[in-house]
């Protein structure tokens, strides 16, 4: 009997995988591995809350080190992915103080990324993420931060855990983004 | 359905329901109230069409805007960190216990102890006449030749069989397993390997015995140690670590009572260690956790029913070993890969093209329902895609049913029970969220223009019947005359979806 599975959306994977498939490789070689395949979503992160492009690799090596360690002592990470994010999210806040904020780069036009289409369609694909950029501008640093977690594929109680706040309050700020975005959509 | 009139959802719970970040009682009321509710199926569609914007811009916009990584990313410091978290009462232990092994064996490892070396001076020790090993695994052992002619697996005894199925994976060689050769072999096929030789106590004017002992960390097997006899340097034992078991070999003395083939010991091995159905439901829950999507799989036991086989087709050799790594840790599991066979053609025949222009009409009408081209791209992708989700958990939920019936489940530990629970759960919630999902989008999409034509086929029935035609139609391969049957079985295969799965969803939480 052939079985198919096409979870496509990976949503409802057994709480542990992660770690269970973790533990079978040598601890070494599987945080280089995640190294590998996960800095640069922590440096991007991490430069979207205000460090620097010189810091941003430090930090980025310094949440790495961190898990290393943590996995070193056996103790069990769910998600890997969201444990990160968690401690880069520390690290970067730890870093600027009383100063920081979730901001997000100034958009870079030229550097925008267009699906292949004609010219038209081009010029309103460019038109609408223009609308999407102008709607979050007008959003809060948290509002802004849940939807950049959100986007990277946490959950919302991972996202909790990252920013230190409540489920409920996830729910809440991605709500108002939402209804913002969408009123820009629509409006 | 509940007839009860249900008030409106929150934006909240709204958007916990499309996000299914909802738990499963309350996204059945939810569900339920948007089946029921154009303006808050409306709501929802809002809510998802802004979601999808931010999630464009995010990875056209935003992340393309940041300064480019570093050219060379620095490397982590991993060593440095051992280091560090060694406690200085450890290092003053090793340090001790490393001088205790020195004075014990008078450790000194020759310059000429090197491991490609011995290898070669290994390989050319004669094999003795009718050398035979005693093989041992868990409470088991039995004697075989050193040498064996292709042995035929499934004349082995079972245990005897299922050694030689890890070496057979492990890709060592079964036939001669006590040789430097087979070792030198394996040992190249390795990309990391940690080798270590050690020199073995012996005897004041007698020469030196050697120990080698490699290590990897992938694959099933993870380390041999053979030792060398001091004389002609030819393997006398092994020890071979797989990731399940471990098993030794050594060399046996010659006994004239035995017959030549292989002569069982102890085969309370006879006493065989067949697979179980809960076997198979690791397997089913493993390769579920290591979301082993887009795979063709065969699941079943074998003849024998000693394994369960796991039968992959077309998969790329990285996937293939992720799979692999999944299964690793289960016993009695047997991974096997197959060339895909070529797709079938289920492309309709060309009297349902599109010869009278009714699709090009038609896709007109859907763009214009839809906001615009790209907005009905956007929903026949993220239709296409639920109807192909739906149509997998609704066979992943057969499967589980065909193989763990009542019957078979009833002789389950709890914890499996458990996972068999876990895992109807998972496919039916999914199930249930892709239903909707389907539901919300075609109401918008496909308001009926004629009467629904009621649907009475099963679950694994209905989502075949809905994925085909929906291919179809989204594709435009219909006729001007074929619209109007295929618009209404649609529309009511969809309702029909959406109660089975609910129906299924609420049997499950029960």
């Amino acid at each position: 009997m052939v079985f198919s599975f096409i979870d496509r959306r990976r949503r409802f994977r057994l709480a542990t995988d992660t770690f269970a498939i973790l533990e079978r490789m040598t601890l070494d070689e599987e945080v280089e591995r995640l190294y590998e395949d996960t800095r640069a979503a922590i440096r991007a992160y991490l430069l979207c809350l205000g460090i620097s492009t010189s810091q941003a690799p430090e930090l980025t090596q310094e949440t790495f080190l961190r898990l290393y360690q943590t996995m070193r002592k056996g103790e069990t990470i769910e998600n890997v992915r969201a444990w990160l994010f968690r401690v880069a999210h520390n690290l970067g806040v730890a870093a600027r103080a009383k100063e920081w904020h979730f901001s997000g780069p100034e958009p870079d036009w030229e550097r925008m990324k267009l699906p292949a289409g004609s010219p038209e369609q081009m010029l309103i694909e460019r038109e609408r993420l223009a609308n999407v950029q102008a709607a979050i501008l007008q959003l809060s640093p948290q509002q802004k931060n849940c939807l950049y977690l959100r986007a990277e594929g946490l959950r919302y109680r991972e996202i909790a855990g990252v920013l230190g706040i409540s489920i409920s309050a996830v729910g809440e700020f991605l709500r108002r983004a939402v209804e913002k975005l969408g009123e820009r959509d629509h409006g | 359905m509940d007839s009860k009139p249900l008030a409106h959802p929150g934006e909240t719970d709204l958007l916990l329901f499309m996000e299914q970040e909802m738990d499963v009682a309350n996204s059945e009321i939810v569900a339920r109230h948007l089946n029921a509710c154009q303006l808050c199926a409306n709501r929802v569609q809002r809510m998802r069409a802004a979601v999808a914007s931010y999630a464009s811009y995010h990875e056209r916009v935003l992340k393309p805007s940041l300064p480019a990584d570093p050219a060379a990313w620095p490397r982590l410091p991993l060593a440095i960190q051992k280091k560090r978290s060694y406690a200085p009462w450890l290092l003053a232990a090793a340090a001790a216990l490393f001088l205790i092994a020195i004075a014990l064996t008078r450790f000194a490892l020759p310059h000429d102890a090197n491991m490609t070396e011995l290898l070669a001076q290994s390989e050319t020790a004669a094999e003795p006449t009718g050398r035979q090993l005693a093989v041992t695994v868990n409470e088991h052992n039995w004697i075989r030749p050193a040498i064996l002619a292709e042995p035929e697996l499934s004349a082995e005894p079972p245990a005897i069989r299922h050694v030689h199925a890890l070496f057979v994976q492990a890709s060592y060689n079964w036939n001669n397993p006590l040789s430097a050769r087979s070792f030198a072999v394996w040992r190249a096929s390795l990309t990391t390997k940690t080798d270590r030789v050690t020199v073995l106590p012996s005897r004041p004017g007698q020469r030196r015995s050697y120990r080698l002992h490699t290590t990897t960390a992938t694959g099933m097997l993870r380390s041999v140690a053979l030792t060398l006899n001091p004389e002609d340097l030819r393997p006398v034992s092994g020890d071979f670590r797989f990731v399940t078991e471990q098993v030794r070999l050594a060399e046996s003395e010659p006994r004239a009572d035995l017959p030549p083939k292989l002569v069982p010991q102890d085969l309370s091995a006879a006493k065989e260690i067949l697979a179980t159905p809960e076997d198979e439901l690791r397997v089913f829950a493993a390769l579920n956790a290591a979301a082993a999507d887009d795979e063709d799989l065969d699941v079943d036991l074998d003849s024998a029913k000693t394994h369960v086989v796991v039968t992959v087709r077309s998969v790329p050799e990285t996937r293939l070993n992720q799979i692999r790594a999944a299964l690793l840790a289960l016993p009695r599991v047997s991974l096997r890969s197959q060339p895909g066979s070529a797709p079938r053609n289920e492309s309709q025949s060309t009297s349902n093209t599109d010869t009278d222009g009714a699709a090009v009409a038609f896709r007109r009408e859907l763009e214009a329902r839809a906001g615009g081209p790209l907005q009905l791209q956007e929903i026949i992708d993220r239709d296409l895609e639920a109807s192909s989700a739906a149509l997998t958990q609704a066979h992943a939920l057969e499967v589980l049913a065909h193989k763990f019936p009542p019957t078979v489940t009833r002789e389950f530990s709890e914890e499996s029970r458990t996972t068999l629970n876990q895992l109807q759960h998972i496919h039916g919630r999914a199930l249930f969220q892709e239903a909707h999902l389907l539901k919300t989008d075609l109401a918008a999409l496909l308001p009926p223009t004629e009467t629904p034509v009621l649907a009475d086929s099963d679950l694994g029935e209905t989502t075949r019947t809905l994925d085909r035609l929906l291919n179809r139609l989204l594709a435009g391969t219909f006729s001007q005359s074929e619209l109007p049957p295929m618009r209404a079985q649609i529309n009511g295969l969809v309702t029909h979806l959406n109660e089975l799965s609910a129906l299924t969803s609420g049997r499950l939480e029960r």
